[in-house]
């Protein structure tokens, strides 16, 4: 039984007394990131469905957006965005393909989010990353497959690294690097750690696609990430079991919002971030104090914390073989 | 008193200029200058370049304009900068389907009118019925942008894989190759109420999933729906276009017309008028024209050339004008050719520069129609350029008509774009009766806003103008209107025996249509052109 506000501050004031007011707030402050269930902002955004934000009003906000923006020129634009596509076994993998302004240090490759949403910007060359960006056509109505695969194939996971390493063996010896937000967050992380990237710059990602199967519904036949394991049993990319895994994890970036209804950071990001502490991996973390399914990063940003792993970090961490 | 209307903040920026002293208008479309198709706004851009050339065009200094129309409510941010840059001008605010309404009735000669604005949407509307009566414009009924018609001819669109806003075209021209099989099953997702407006199912009108939805973001979402979506995979280009899509082509285009049709008839019913003034951008739709033209349910029928939001401008300025101060109308949009002067001069020098053989002709007409006769394919660049998104024989490229195959070869080695697409015919006014079946006098068949029917003579002597289902987009030509095309055809006639034309606008795929001199050589150069006639200056590839 949870115990109630009378009595919890008269514990407060009781423990104020004994260990001192600085000492009690952060005690206080310590076992609420341990239990993030209890009180944090965060862990109130969830508490028991998908949704804690008023969806309605995001919707109207969105339909006001729409409305006083070239958004339906954004959109009618995806096709010409990725204007390249390789081919492997009758299946189409569109891309953009965008060389850096001046001599590239590496590779970056960008990962879209849900339904080719950019949420870090249009696409635009960076300045000594050539970037690389696959449209995830698979998936759900063809909206997205988390840039692996459809019911338990992991067949856009081979068509994306196909891609990325014909790029990197025309430029042997440069990193490479990842990013992106959402499902791209996902993607980025998912190609980042299994294939071996050289730093990974992300945004909102989701990480649990198995919670987020039950999150949405688990038997709807509407439901994406069903779609992405299909039948009961059937593989689902764990993205949590391959961190663990892995010997050496890249180094990492990672923004999320303060409240972020889709993702939310004790369910995804944080969860990660553990393994990161436990394997001692290096990453940062910006909480931005919003509200929603976005953040504060950017690809200027991305570049600068990329540019800034080859300056600062040591060489030897930078060289791939060739 | 010197009026501005400004409109395209999403896409399609432009702007008109009245002297409501002296009447005189000029308009301009940023895409011609900017030689971005469409013309979204950026941030960075200079909103002051077609307004720069308005007041050129009218020898007047932008300082003078007193009043600024807005031709959207919505809050853009591009309107600070207009609040900021013209602090003496009185600002004004228009709904965006009143001055699609506006553009067209105040551009027209007609006194007493249905008028019918449909297109994606546009201030939280996708539709407009109104009745137009001399300078007054009355709003009957409107249609919100959920229950958009215009945005589900996109959804399918973007569904075949043929683009987004501004590829609806080549759903229309694909239309033909398939059959509306799935008609009854989107009908049974739409409905219109005996007042006009448009109800689109659940199916419609939802995203595919929540999943974007709940991100508070759309994007493509926006461009799809669960009922497309259940029918088959979005195609993604280069996928081959099958039978299905063909199929789904035909469909949104016989919804359309079902739709619009019933639309008319309840604005018909509403107002008793026998005369339908046509705007918004699903008036770009030449067959759905076509077909309330052949309907024989109004004596008269006006469509806007410029009628997507390409025309906003003139619409906020007239509708401020006419409906605001109660001005008496004065405008009739008796032609388009309002942009870029031609200069001999300009294109000597371009096709000098880009080492283009040069010759001048005494008679560059005759010559045109002797090359035009010997299926030489000619880049026609005469007068003023043409506003709307189609060349009316100003930035043209123009074809012997006679051979089917023409119709290929400009499609792969000119313009560079999909085999299924078709090219109109242009003709004397006084003769295309014999090539094509028209009601007379209901409508103007000079802005190639029309499809109408093929006579057996268009399909057996011009074919390369002809659709697969025996209509073409008709442009009529009147020697007042354009003497030099007029002549031309009449030439071509004399030579060939056929007074018929294939005409096409001057651009290359994805670009807007050449203005200058130098863009025409540059186009001319990339494609697969046999002669450039710019003026009286001809150019041939050396």
């Amino acid at each position: 039984m949870t115990p109630s506000l009378a009595s919890r501050i008269r514990g407060f004031r009781q423990r104020a007394l004994e260990k001192g007011l600085s000492e009690t707030l952060r005690r206080a402050l310590l076992a609420r990131l341990a239990n993030p269930g209890e009180g944090l902002p965060f862990s109130r955004i969830n508490p028991t469905g998908l949704f804690a934000s008023d969806v309605s009003a995001l919707h109207e906000e969105e339909r006001k957006r729409i409305r006083a923006s070239s958004f339906l020129m954004d959109a009618s634009q995806v096709e010409s965005t990725y204007p390249h596509h390789i081919e492997s076994n009758g299946r189409i993998l569109r891309f953009a393909y965008l060389p850096a302004r001046e001599k590239p240090r590496g590779l970056v490759v960008l990962f879209h989010g849900h339904d080719a949403f950019l949420h870090m910007g249009p696409l635009a060359p960076w300045r000594e990353f050539d970037v690389l960006a696959p449209w995830d056509t698979f998936g759900y109505k063809r909206q997205g497959s988390w840039f692996w695969g459809e019911k338990g194939q992991a067949f856009v996971e081979a068509l994306v690294q196909d891609l990325i390493q014909r790029h990197l063996a025309k430029m042997p010896g440069l990193p490479w690097f990842v990013t992106g937000a959402s499902m791209g967050g996902f993607g980025a992380l998912w190609h980042g750690l299994k294939f071996g990237a050289n730093g990974v710059y992300i945004q909102c990602p989701q990480i649990d696609l198995a919670r987020k199967i039950v999150d949405f519904g688990s038997d709807e036949p509407t439901n994406p990430y069903r779609h992405l394991r299909g039948g009961d049993g059937a593989m689902l990319p764990d993205l949590l079991a391959l961190a663990k895994s892995q010997a050496d994890l890249p180094p990492l970036f990672l923004i999320q919002n303060q409240y972020d209804h889709i993702n939310p950071f004790a369910e995804h990001a944080w969860k990660l971030l553990e393994i990161y502490n436990s394997k001692s991996a290096w990453y940062g973390l910006r909480i931005h104090p919003s509200i929603g399914h976005g953040g504060d990063g950017s690809q200027a940003e991305a570049e600068m914390f990329f540019a800034c792993l080859i300056d600062k970090s040591p060489a030897r961490r930078f060289k791939r073989e060739s | 008193m010197l009026v501005l209307g400004v409109g395209g903040f999403m896409h399609d920026y432009n702007c008109c200029l009245i002297d409501s002293d002296t009447g005189r208008v000029a308009m301009a479309e940023a895409e011609r200058l900017s030689r971005r198709k469409h013309h979204a706004i950026k941030p960075d851009d200079d909103l002051m370049v077609p307004i720069r050339k308005v007041c050129d065009d009218l020898g007047v200094n932008p300082r003078k304009i007193a009043v600024i129309a807005f031709g959207h409510t919505d809050p853009f941010a591009c309107k600070d900068w207009f609040r900021r840059e013209f602090t003496k001008a009185k600002i004004v605010e228009i709904d965006h389907h009143l001055c699609h309404a506006a553009g067209a009735f105040f551009a027209s000669d007609i006194d007493d009118a249905l008028v019918v604005s449909v297109d994606g949407f546009g201030d939280g509307s996708s539709g407009l019925i109104a009745h137009g009566k001399g300078n007054r414009l009355e709003e009957l009924v409107r249609l919100d942008d959920v229950n958009s018609i215009g945005l589900e001819y996109l959804r399918a669109t973007f569904h075949i894989g043929l683009g987004g806003y501004g590829a609806e075209g080549k759903t229309q021209g694909l239309a033909p190759y398939g059959e509306p099989a799935l008609f009854d099953a989107y009908m049974k997702e739409i409905s219109v109420d005996s007042s006009g407006r448009v109800w689109l199912s659940d199916r419609l009108r939802s995203p595919t999933s929540a999943l974007s939805a709940e991100g508070g973001y759309m994007n493509t979402q926006l461009l799809t729906n669960a009922f497309l979506d259940d029918l088959f995979p979005r195609r993604i280009l280069p996928e081959p276009l099958t039978g299905e899509h063909k199929n789904l082509a035909a469909t949104v285009q016989k919804v359309l017309e079902r739709v619009v049709g019933d639309m008319v008839a309840a604005g018909q019913r509403l107002t008793r008028a026998d005369r339908l003034v046509l705007s918004g951008g699903v008036s770009m739709n030449s067959s759905l024209n076509g077909r309330l033209l052949k309907s024989g349910a109004f004596k008269e029928i006006f469509t806007l050339p410029m009628s997507s939001d390409r025309g906003i401008g003139l619409g906020a300025a007239l509708h401020f004008l006419h409906v605001s101060e109660g001005m008496p109308r004065f405008f009739n949009l008796k032609h388009v050719f309002f942009g870029a002067a031609n200069d001999d001069k300009a294109a000597l020098k371009a096709m000098q520069r880009s080492g283009l053989k040069i010759e001048r002709p005494s008679d560059p007409v005759a010559f045109a129609a002797e090359a035009l006769s010997q299926s030489k394919i000619l880049g026609w660049v005469q007068g003023r350029s043409e506003l709307g998104a189609r060349a009316l024989g100003h930035r043209s490229i123009l074809a012997d008509p006679r051979k089917a195959e023409m119709k290929d070869i400009i499609n792969a080695r000119v313009k560079h774009r999909e085999w299924f697409r078709p090219f109109a015919p242009v003709s004397p006014a006084e003769l295309a009766a014999g090539y094509f079946d028209y009601p007379e006098g209901v409508a103007d068949l000079g802005f190639m806003t029309f499809t109408v029917d093929a006579k057996e003579e268009a399909a057996l002597r011009a074919p390369a103008t002809v659709h697969v289902d025996r209509t073409s987009r008709l442009q009529t030509l009147v020697k007042e209107r354009d003497p030099d095309l007029h002549r031309l055809a009449l030439l071509f006639g004399d030579i060939t025996g056929v007074p018929v034309l294939l005409n096409t606008s001057f651009n290359d795929k994805d670009e807007p249509i050449v203005e200058t001199a130098e863009e025409a050589v540059r186009t001319f150069l990339g494609s697969d052109m046999d002669v450039l006639i710019i003026g009286s200056v001809v150019g041939t590839k050396a």
